[in-house]
C-alpha cells in the first residue's frame, strides 16, 4: 500500500494559525468617509490610531464573532463616529477558508474614530 | 481627559515607520463633570493634562512625545515609550478684545485664532472659511501643504512648507506657542520684538510668559523636541481665491530665466513645477494668484484622488511591487507615472479658496516614501541637472515636484533659503535605495557647491555633520540654548522628550 506523508493535525493547524497571526494583508477592503462642506475635503481625518481585531465566521456565516468598539468614545464616554474601517485578510486566512470549504473564516478588522466637533 | 490604551503596534500613515508603544494616550477636551466649559478651561485642562503625563514619564524614566495625524514619513516626531495621541484636541478658539496687547495692529485682531494642537488643516479650513457665527468674518489660512491631513503643530513642527513663492512656509503664520514641558507651568512664547497676548490673557491660561526670539524661533520647527506645543496663535488673513491658468509646458531655458526673474513672480501666490528627470527639455508650470473670493465659481474636484468613480484603486502594496517590478525600465515606470500625476495631481484651470484647493488627504500609498530638500532659487537649474543624472544612473521611476518659498525666521527653517528657497520633492519606493539616493544626492550637490537643506520629516537620519553643514554651528547653539533654557536646564527632563533623531543630530543635550 502506497505511503502519503500527512502532517498530523496539530502541526497543520499550528501552521495555519501562525500564517493567519503573522503575516501581512493579502486583501483588503477599506471603507472611509469623504466629503467635506462647500468642496472643503474632510477625507481620511481621524480623532485616534488604528484599533484592530481578529474575527472568526463559521458555518458559512450561522455562528459569527461580532467586533464591538469600545474605543470610539471621549473621556467622559460620550460617543464619537467611526471615520474608516479595513477588512484585511492573509495568506492564513484564505487558505483556512479554502481548506475547510468556507466552514472557518477568519478576518482582521480595523478602524480609527472620527473627531469631535469643534 | 486622559485614556491610556496600553501597549499597541502603531504604524504612521505612509507605513514607513512601525513601532512597538509601550503605551499609547489618547488625550481629549472632555471633563470628567461631564458639562461644557469654557475655552480657557479647555486650554487650562489640556496643559494640566499634558504636564501630568510628562511628569510621570520622567519619574518613570519613559520617553514621551506627542503625534499628530502622524503624516510625518521619518521618526522625527516619535517615541516607543509614551505616545500621546492629540488629535483629540481640536478646538480653535476667538480671543477676547481685553486679551490683545496694547502694541498689536487693531486690524489684525479679527484675523487671529486661537487653535489647539490637534486641529488639522483641514479643519482649520473649514472653521476659518465658513464661520458659523455672524460675529466672525470668513478668513483663509495664509498658506498651506497640499494636503489637508495634517495637525497644526505637526505641519509647524516639520515646517510644512507649501508653494507660497511671496510669504512664506506654515510657520510663517504662527505669533505665539503654549508649550507644556513638565517644569512648572505652561510656557506662553511670543518673539520678543511681536507682542500679541497680554498678561491677563497669559494669566487666564496659567501660563509664564517668555518673550524671546531666538527661542520663538527655535521651538517653532522644533519636531517635538522642546515638549508638547498644546496651542498655537496664528494669523489669517480675509478670505480669498486663488486661480490657477491651465499649466503651461515649457523649456529649461525659459524656465531658468523666469526663475531668474523676481518681476515674473511678484505678483503669484502659488509657484511650482513638476519634470519627469527622463525628459530632456520639458517642465510644466503651475502658477497660482491671490484674487478676491468671489461667489459662482465651481467648485474644484479633490485632487489627489486615485479610485475610480466605482471605486477602485491600487491596493496598499501595489505601488511598491509596480515600481520595483524587475525587467521594466525606471524610464518607462517614470513616463507612466508623470502622466498618471498630470492628470490627478496639479492645480490646473482651476479657482477655489485654500480650502477648497489644497485637498490630498484621502487616499495615501503605503510603503511609498516622500522625500524633499531645498536649494536657493539661484541653484535651481543646476539641482535639476544633478536630480536628472542620479535618477538615471540609478534607473529610479521618480516623479519630481518643486515649489518656491519665501525664507522665514524659523531656526532650523529648512526654507530658510535666500532670496527663495525651491523645495525639490518627490515619491520613492521606501526601501534601501532611499537613503543610499539622498546620500548621492548630498555628495553631488556638495561637489557643486549648492547649499542645501533637508525636510524635517522626509529624510533618513540627519547626522550632526549634515546638521552644521545645513544651519552653521550658531544657529546649532541658539537651537540648544533655548532647549536648555526652557527646560532650566534639568537634562532629567530634556532626556524625556529625545528620540533617535536628536540623538543622531546630537541635539539630544
Amino acid at each position: 500500500m502506497k505511503k502519503y506523508l500527512i502532517l498530523p493535525k496539530p502541526v497543520i493547524i499550528i501552521v495555519l494559525c501562525v500564517l493567519i497571526f503573522s503575516s501581512n494583508a493579502c486583501t483588503t477592503i477599506h471603507a472611509y468617509q469623504v466629503g467635506g462642506p462647500q468642496g472643503r475635503e474632510m477625507g481620511n481625518q481621524p480623532g485616534t490610531e488604528w484599533e484592530s481585531k481578529r474575527t472568526n465566521t463559521f458555518l458559512w456565516g450561522a455562528v459569527r464573532q461580532d467586533v464591538q468598539i469600545k474605543n470610539c468614545s471621549l473621556g467622559d464616554g460620550s460617543r464619537l463616529n467611526i471615520e474608516e474601517f479595513k477588512i484585511e485578510k492573509n495568506f492564513g486566512s484564505i487558505l483556512a477558508n479554502i481548506l475547510t470549504l468556507g466552514i472557518w473564516e477568519p478576518a482582521k478588522i480595523s478602524w480609527r474614530c472620527a473627531k469631535p466637533k469643534n | 481627559m486622559i485614556r491610556r490604551n496600553g501597549a499597541k503596534t502603531w504604524k504612521n500613515i505612509h507605513v514607513t515607520t512601525k513601532l512597538e508603544l509601550e503605551d499609547l494616550i489618547d488625550v481629549d477636551n472632555s471633563n470628567a463633570q461631564g458639562h461644557s466649559v469654557s475655552n480657557y478651561e479647555i486650554l487650562n485642562q489640556t496643559s494640566d493634562d499634558i504636564n501630568s503625563l510628562i511628569k510621570e514619564a520622567k519619574l518613570n524614566n519613559k520617553h514621551i512625545r506627542a503625534i499628530g495625524a502622524a503624516w510625518a514619513l521619518s521618526k522625527v516626531q516619535t517615541t516607543e515609550n509614551w505616545l500621546i495621541n492629540t488629535k483629540l484636541l481640536n478646538k480653535c478658539i476667538e480671543v477676547e478684545s481685553d486679551c490683545f496687547h496694547v502694541d498689536y495692529p487693531t486690524d489684525k485682531k479679527p484675523l487671529l485664532v486661537i487653535a489647539q494642537c490637534g486641529v488639522s488643516v483641514a479643519e482649520l479650513n473649514v472653521y476659518l472659511e465658513l464661520p458659523k457665527s455672524a460675529n466672525q468674518i470668513a478668513r483663509s489660512l495664509k498658506t498651506t501643504g497640499i494636503g489637508a491631513g495634517q495637525t497644526i503643530v505637526g505641519a509647524v513642527s516639520g515646517n510644512t512648507h507649501g508653494a507660497a513663492v511671496n510669504f512664506g512656509a506654515v510657520p510663517d503664520f504662527v505669533v505665539a506657542i503654549q508649550l507644556c514641558n513638565g517644569t512648572d507651568s505652561p510656557i506662553w512664547i511670543e518673539r520678543s520684538d511681536y507682542h500679541v497676548m497680554n498678561q491677563v490673557f497669559v494669566d487666564r491660561v496659567n501660563s509664564k510668559l517668555i518673550q524671546n526670539s531666538d527661542i520663538f524661533n527655535a521651538v517653532l520647527v522644533g519636531f517635538g523636541a522642546f515638549g508638547v506645543i498644546t496651542a498655537f496663535a496664528i494669523e489669517t488673513e480675509p478670505l480669498y481665491q486663488l486661480t490657477f491658468p491651465k499649466i503651461e509646458e515649457v523649456s529649461q531655458n525659459k524656465l531658468g530665466s523666469l526663475l531668474g526673474s523676481p518681476d515674473f513672480y511678484s505678483g503669484l501666490h502659488h509657484l511650482e513645477f513638476v519634470f519627469n528627470p527622463y525628459e530632456d527639455d520639458s517642465f510644466y508650470l503651475i502658477a497660482g494668484t491671490k484674487v478676491k473670493y468671489e461667489t459662482g465659481h465651481p467648485i474644484p474636484a479633490p485632487l489627489w484622488i486615485i479610485t475610480n468613480k466605482l471605486g477602485y484603486a491600487p491596493g496598499d502594496w501595489t505601488t511598491k511591487i509596480l515600481l520595483k517590478l524587475p525587467f521594466v525600465s525606471g524610464k518607462f515606470k517614470s513616463n507612466v507615472q508623470f502622466k498618471e500625476y498630470l492628470k490627478n495631481a496639479v492645480l490646473s484651470n482651476v479657482r477655489g479658496t485654500s480650502g477648497q484647493l489644497y485637498t490630498a488627504t484621502i487616499t495615501y500609498l503605503e510603503g511609498y516614501n516622500e522625500t524633499a530638500f531645498a536649494v536657493s532659487i539661484d541653484d535651481a537649474i543646476t539641482t535639476i541637472s544633478i536630480l536628472k543624472q542620479i535618477t538615471r544612473a540609478m534607473k529610479l521611476p521618480l516623479v519630481i515636484q518643486a515649489r518656491v518659498v519665501k525664507p522665514g525666521k524659523a531656526t532650523f527653517g529648512f526654507t530658510n533659503l535666500l532670496p527663495k528657497a525651491v523645495v525639490f520633492e518627490f515619491g520613492i519606493v521606501n526601501d534601501s535605495t532611499y537613503p543610499e539616493f539622498e546620500q548621492m544626492l548630498i555628495d553631488q550637490l556638495r561637489n557643486a557647491n549648492v547649499k542645501y537643506t533637508l525636510h524635517w520629516s522626509k529624510n533618513s537620519l540627519v547626522s550632526r555633520e549634515r546638521l552644521v553643514e545645513m544651519y552653521g554651528q550658531t544657529n546649532v547653539d541658539i537651537w540648544k540654548n533655548s532647549r536648555n533654557t526652557l527646560f532650566n536646564n534639568d537634562t532629567e527632563l530634556m532626556r524625556v522628550f529625545n528620540n533617535i533623531h536628536l540623538e543622531e543630530a546630537e541635539l539630544d543635550m
